[in-house]
C-alpha cells in the first residue's frame, strides 16, 4: 500500500501537466473556448425547456422548480459521467506510444481524463448558478445554504466515473468496438435517468425501479435536493450512492490491475 | 557461483517473454464472437525471449548485439518495466534512465516548454527539479529561439535534441542506450557521445544496445550476444564480438 501511495505522489506532477495540456489544447485556440462551454449548455437549456415544459404540462409542479433549472442541474451530472466515461474509454489506447515505450503508472491516463471533465464541469456550472440567480431574482427559487453541498453528488459522481472508465478502458484494449457500443448505451441511460422528466411521472411503471437501480438517478436528484431545494441528503442515499461508488471502483481497479501488463500487447 | 547481492544493480533470473501472436489483429468484440462461436480462435504463441539470466554488477558497461528480431528491445524493456516478462523476475537497485526511444510521451501540438516539462513528469521528476534544470536542457538542446513553437513544426533532430536533453539531465543509476544516435547532425552526435562517456565515468551502469560492433569493443566491459531470444554467449567483449562477427 505504501509502495502505491509512493508511486502515486512521484507521478502526481504528471497527473497535474496532462490535465493542463488537455485544457490548453482544448481551450488555446478560442479566447471564446471557456465562455462557449458555459454558453452551450444554456442553449440548450432553452430549447429542452421550451419543448419538454410543454409536454410534460401536468407533471411540471411535482419537480418543485423551474423546469429549466430542473433540467440544467440534471444534465450537468450526466454530462459529467458521459464526458468523463467517454474520455477515459479511450485513455490507454491514446497513450499507446507512451505506454510502450516508458513506464508510467497506467490509471494516471483515466484519473487525468475524468479529471479534466471534472474543470469542465467546474465551467458549466457556472451556467447553472446563471440560471439559479435569475430565478432567484424572478422569485421562483430561494437560495439555501445547502448549496454548499453540491460537492457532495459531484465527488460521488467523479468516483463513480472513475470505477467506470477504468473498467472501460480495459475493454477498450481488448475490443476496440466497445467505443461504438458506449455510445449507445449512454443514449439509453440518460433515459433511463430523470434528467428531462420527473420520476414521478413513471410511479405507476415497472420503469420505477429500473431507475432506482440506476446510481446517476441518486447523484442527479441529490445535487437538486441540496442546490435547488434546501434540502439535506438522506442517510439512505448517501449509503446507496457510497455503496454503488464503492462496487465500481472495486470492480473497476481488480479489473484493470489484473489486465494491465497485457495491454502493451494489445495497443 | 554466487556474486553479493550489493554490487548487482540489475539481475535477470528466468526471464521469458511470449506474445501472442494472432494470425489477423483481433480486436473487435464482433469479430470475436464471430471466430468464437466458429471455433475459430488461434493463437499462435512467439516466444521472443527464452530463460535468459544475467547479473550486471554496478558500474559496468554491458553490451547487447545481436540481429534483428533476436529481442535486444525487448529485453530491455523488460528490464526498464515496460514489458512484464511472462515468466522470471527482474531486480533492479536505482534510479533507471531509458533512452530506449526519444521523445516518447512529447505531444506535437504542444511547445518544446510545455513538452520538457510534461516529457519530465513522465519520467517522475517533480516540477521543483524541473524548473531548477530548464536552463540546462535548453543550453544542451541549442534551440532556445524555438522553445515557444509547437513541436510538430520541428524536424525529428531537433526532436530527438529535446528528448536527449530531457533524458539526460540526471546521472541516474542504469542508462539504457538502445541505438538511439542515429539522428541528429554530426555535431549533435558527438555532443551526446560525449554526454554518455560523462555518464559512464562514474558509477552508472549502462546498458548499451548497437549494430556498431566497433563502438561496443571501444566502451563495453562485457557483452551478451542474443540469438532468437536465446542467451547465445555473454562474457568478455573481445570474445563475444569475435564469435558474434564469425558467425554472422
Ligand atoms: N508487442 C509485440 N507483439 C508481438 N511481437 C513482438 C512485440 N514486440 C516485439 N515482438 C517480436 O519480438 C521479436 C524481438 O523484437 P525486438 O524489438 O526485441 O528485436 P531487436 O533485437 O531489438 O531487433 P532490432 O535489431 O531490429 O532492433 C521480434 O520478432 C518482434 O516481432
Ligand atoms: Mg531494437
Amino acid at each position: 500500500m505504501k509502495k502505491y501511495i509512493e508511486n502515486f505522489i512521484k507521478y502526481f506532477p504528471l497527473l497535474f501537466l496532462l490535465t493542463s495540456k488537455d485544457f490548453k489544447l482544448k481551450y488555446r485556440r478560442s479566447v471564446l473556448g471557456v465562455f462557449w462551454s458555459t454558453l452551450n449548455p444554456l442553449l440548450i437549456m432553452i430549447v429542452v425547456t421550451s419543448v419538454f415544459s410543454v409536454i410534460l404540462k401536468f407533471s411540471l409542479e411535482k419537480i418543485r422548480m423551474p423546469f429549466a433549472v430542473f433540467y440544467i442541474t440534471g444534465s450537468l451530472i450526466f454530462n459529467f459521467f458521459s464526458e468523463a466515461s467517454s474520455s477515459s474509454m479511450t485513455a490507454i489506447t491514446a497513450n499507446a506510444s507512451l505506454i510502450q515505450k516508458v513506464y508510467v503508472p497506467k490509471y494516471i491516463f483515466i484519473l487525468e481524463k475524468c479529471a479534466f471533465s471534472l474543470i469542465n464541469l467546474m465551467f458549466s456550472t457556472i451556467a447553472v448558478l446563471v440560471v439559479v440567480f435569475y430565478y432567484v431574482l424572478k422569485g421562483q427559487v430561494v437560495l439555501h445554504a445547502t448549496i454548499f453541498l453540491i460537492f457532495i453528488p459531484i465527488f460521488f459522481t467523479f468516483l463513480f466515473s472513475i470505477g467506470v472508465g477504468l473498467i472501460l478502458s480495459t475493454l477498450t484494449v481488448f475490443f476496440r468496438d466497445i467505443v461504438h457500443l458506449w455510445g449507445v448505451i449512454l443514449t439509453m441511460w440518460v433515459y433511463l435517468t430523470p434528467i428531462v422528466y420527473p420520476i414521478e411521472v413513471l410511479k405507476f411503471s415497472s420503469l420505477d425501479w429500473v431507475i432506482k437501480l440506476n446510481p446517476i438517478y441518486y447523484f442527479v436528484t441529490d445535487l437538486r435536493k441540496v442546490m435547488i431545494l434546501g434540502e439535506i441528503i438522506t442517510l439512505k442515499s448517501l449509503i446507496i450512492e457510497s455503496f454503488s461508488c464503492f462496487i465500481v471502483l472495486i470492480l473497476g481497479i481488480l479489473l484493470f490491475k489484473k489486465a494491465q501488463d497485457k495491454f502493451i500487447l494489445h495497443i | 557461483m554466487e556474486e553479493k547481492a550489493s554490487n548487482i544493480a540489475i539481475s535477470v533470473k528466468n526471464v521469458s517473454m511470449h506474445f501472442n501472436m494472432c494470425s489477423e489483429k483481433l480486436n473487435s468484440l464482433k469479430e470475436y464472437f464471430i471466430k468464437f462461436i466458429k471455433r475459430q480462435l488461434f493463437f499462435s504463441r512467439f516466444i521472443a525471449l527464452e530463460n535468459i539470466n544475467l547479473n550486471i554488477k554496478k558500474g559496468e558497461v554491458f553490451g547487447i548485439v545481436g540481429l534483428n528480431g533476436s529481442g535486444k528491445s525487448t529485453l530491455l524493456k523488460v528490464i526498464c518495466g515496460v514489458l512484464k516478462p511472462t515468466i522470471g523476475k527482474v531486480k533492479i537497485s536505482g534510479r533507471i534512465s531509458p533512452l530506449i526511444e526519444l521523445g516518447a510521451g512529447f505531444n506535437m501540438d504542444l511547445t518544446a516548454r510545455e513538452n520538457i516539462f510534461l516529457n519530465g513528469a513522465v519520467l517522475g521528476y517533480s516540477k521543483k527539479f524541473m524548473n531548477e534544470k530548464f536552463n540546462e536542457i535548453v543550453e544542451f538542446s541549442e534551440l532556445r529561439e524555438f522553445l515557444d513553437v509547437p513541436m510538430k513544426n520541428y524536424s525529428s533532430g531537433m526532436v530527438a535534441r529535446v528528448a536527449f536533453a530531457v533524458a539526460t539531465i540526471v546521472k541516474p543509476d542504469i542508462l539504457i542506450v538502445d541505438e538511439i544516435l542515429s539522428v541528429g547532425d554530426f555535431k549533435f552526435q558527438e555532443k551526446c557521445n560525449k554526454r554518455i562517456k560523462e555518464l559512464m565515468q562514474g558509477d552508472t551502469t549502462v546498458i548499451i544496445v548497437s549494430h556498431h560492433m566497433e563502438e561496443i569493443k571501444k566502451v563495453c566491459n562485457s557483452v551478451l550476444w542474443l540469438d532468437h531470444g536465446h542467451l547465445k554467449m555473454i562474457g568478455e567483449t573481445e570474445k563475444v564480438c569475435n564469435a558474434y562477427k564469425n558467425f554472422s
